[in-house]
């Protein structure tokens, strides 16, 4: 691993978004930027809602991080130009552009630059997050993630421990968090005008540095929550009817021809999927070794609140080969082996559930209830008077 | 410190604004001449167009006449009875 130390610009574009500007700021306050030194300038599109913009100088001034609302309104890809532009100037050696609608880890900054300092021919790294295009790690309830910056801190330091760095050469990178050396930003240039008020930009970008020998890169060891279309689509710029995403996909379409088809061969790869899973494997299994688990046999996925339980359910008639588990709205997939469930999960948590609890009765449910009196040390809490699903 | 942050911003964008300015005028020179080109060509596959179909026309009205002619439906006559005959 790389020993480097950056001076590193994180570009925060702004328009509007008042809710989601305050989570940001402070999960950009918490960042731990190890050996690099890193500067935060929000750049505010000139937006439009009364007052905003004072108050956003006013946080952003009060953590100690720069501020500059431009005349008028620029649209995404010049504004991003106006950050990449800053830390060219200013001899900064990276730019982190970054939407508003995201939630940092305290380790973005060594995760995000690893694959830089790596390698001299990354022009781009992006981070994972549950909203990235096809780069997700996918949660069912992402909206509760942004008031918890604790978690998303926890599952990025999972996802450290489980990738260790690795960086996964792919199609293009994704604006809403992505790293460049400004090295790369001299050689590649600007973002393109022509994406006017923005989408499509940042591919545009990466396929002509890719043009130039240099290829973007995931970041899988760094986990941003993103919200993900929130702003464009709450301020009108992107919304029904609106022609502009299909003029920019065309644009791309012309310019780079096998853009699509690269992209299709990663979907078709296992290389997206196998990283999906190991992710959504390692952060259940890691919360229920930290927090203890409930193993369950049910039909109905139900949770009546307690999201932050990790679960693993089991199909009571054993239909299933797999068990489904489940914690904060993550979902992964386990193959049930052929000794039972219990010795399953013991097997994959390395200790014994907390709880077990059957909803439905069926074979499994039975087998289950037979290995839990013959294991002895859980005892099985509840057991539903009736059956669960309707019909 | 924030003033100066302001002023090197002002400064950044100005200048790039000019340099988009002058791209943004080199575009659209550039695409006036393509969507004239193209129009040129639309107007010229037009008129084509036109001309071929007066063309058809023309034929048509032709193998119309031909086919009601006597010497045409004498001539299809002895066909089928080739054909009858396997010769």
């Amino acid at each position: 691993m790389s020993d480097a130390s950056w001076r590193i610009l994180v570009a925060l574009l702004v328009y509007n978004g008042e809710e989601y500007v305050g989570p940001c700021l402070s999960s950009l306050a918490r960042m731990e930027s190890g050996p690099h030194t890193t500067d935060v300038l929000v750049l505010d599109d000139a937006s439009p809602n009364p007052g905003w913009s004072e108050r956003c100088r006013d946080m952003t001034t009060d953590l100690g991080f720069g501020y500059y609302r431009t005349p008028r309104n620029l649209g995404i890809p010049r504004n991003m130009n106006l950050g990449m532009l800053r830390a060219v100037d200013a001899d900064y050696d990276a730019v982190i552009l970054l939407n508003s609608d995201t939630v940092l880890p305290a380790n973005l900054i060594p995760t995000l630059m690893r694959p830089l300092l790596e390698d001299d021919l990354a022009s781009s790294s992006t981070a994972w997050s549950n909203n990235a295009s096809i780069y997700s790690l996918p949660n069912d309830d992402s909206d509760r993630l942004v008031d918890m910056p604790g978690m998303i801190d926890w599952i990025s330091e999972r996802m450290d421990e489980e990738f260790d760095g690795q960086a996964i050469p792919v199609p293009s990178g994704v604006g809403f968090c992505m790293a460049m050396p400004t090295r790369v930003i001299k050689d590649v240039g600007l973002m393109d005008p022509v994406f006017g008020r923005g989408y499509s930009e940042e591919i545009d970008w990466c396929l002509r540095s890719h043009s130039m020998g240099y290829k973007s890169v995931l970041a899988p060891s760094c986990f941003v929550y993103h919200a993900g279309s929130g702003i464009t689509k709450a301020e009108g710029l992107i919304g029904d009817g609106d022609r502009t995403v299909a003029a920019h996909h065309a644009i791309i379409e012309q310019r780079y021809p096998l853009y699509i088809s690269q992209l299709i061969a990663l979907s078709a790869s296992s290389i997206v999927d196998g990283m999906r899973e190991r992710g959504l494997q390692r952060i259940i299994t890691s919360a229920a070794r930290d927090r203890g688990y409930r193993l369950e046999t049910s039909r109905l996925n139900q949770h009546a609140g307690d999201h932050d339980v990790v679960r693993f359910r089991l199909d009571p008639n054993g239909d299933a080969a797999s068990l489904t588990a489940v914690y904060e709205g993550f979902e992964a997939e386990f193959a049930l082996g052929e000794g039972g469930a219990l010795p399953t999960v013991q097997a994959i948590v390395g200790r014994p559930p907390t709880e077990i609890r059957i909803f439905d009765r069926g074979a499994a449910s039975k087998d289950l209830e037979a290995e839990a009196a013959r294991a002895g040390a859980t005892a099985i809490l509840r057991r539903a008077p009736y059956r669960e699903r309707v019909l | 410190m924030q003033e100066a942050l302001e002023k090197e911003l002002d400064r950044l964008s100005l200048t790039q604004a000019l340099v988009d300015t002058e791209m943004a005028t080199a575009r659209v020179i550039d695409l006036t001449e393509r969507l004239v080109d193209a129009r040129e060509q639309v107007v010229n596959l037009r008129s084509e167009l036109e001309h071929l179909r007066i063309e058809y026309t023309q034929y048509r009205v032709e193998q119309e006449q031909m086919k009601s002619s006597a010497a045409y439906r004498l001539a299809s006559r002895i066909w089928a009875v080739r054909n009858a005959f396997g010769v």
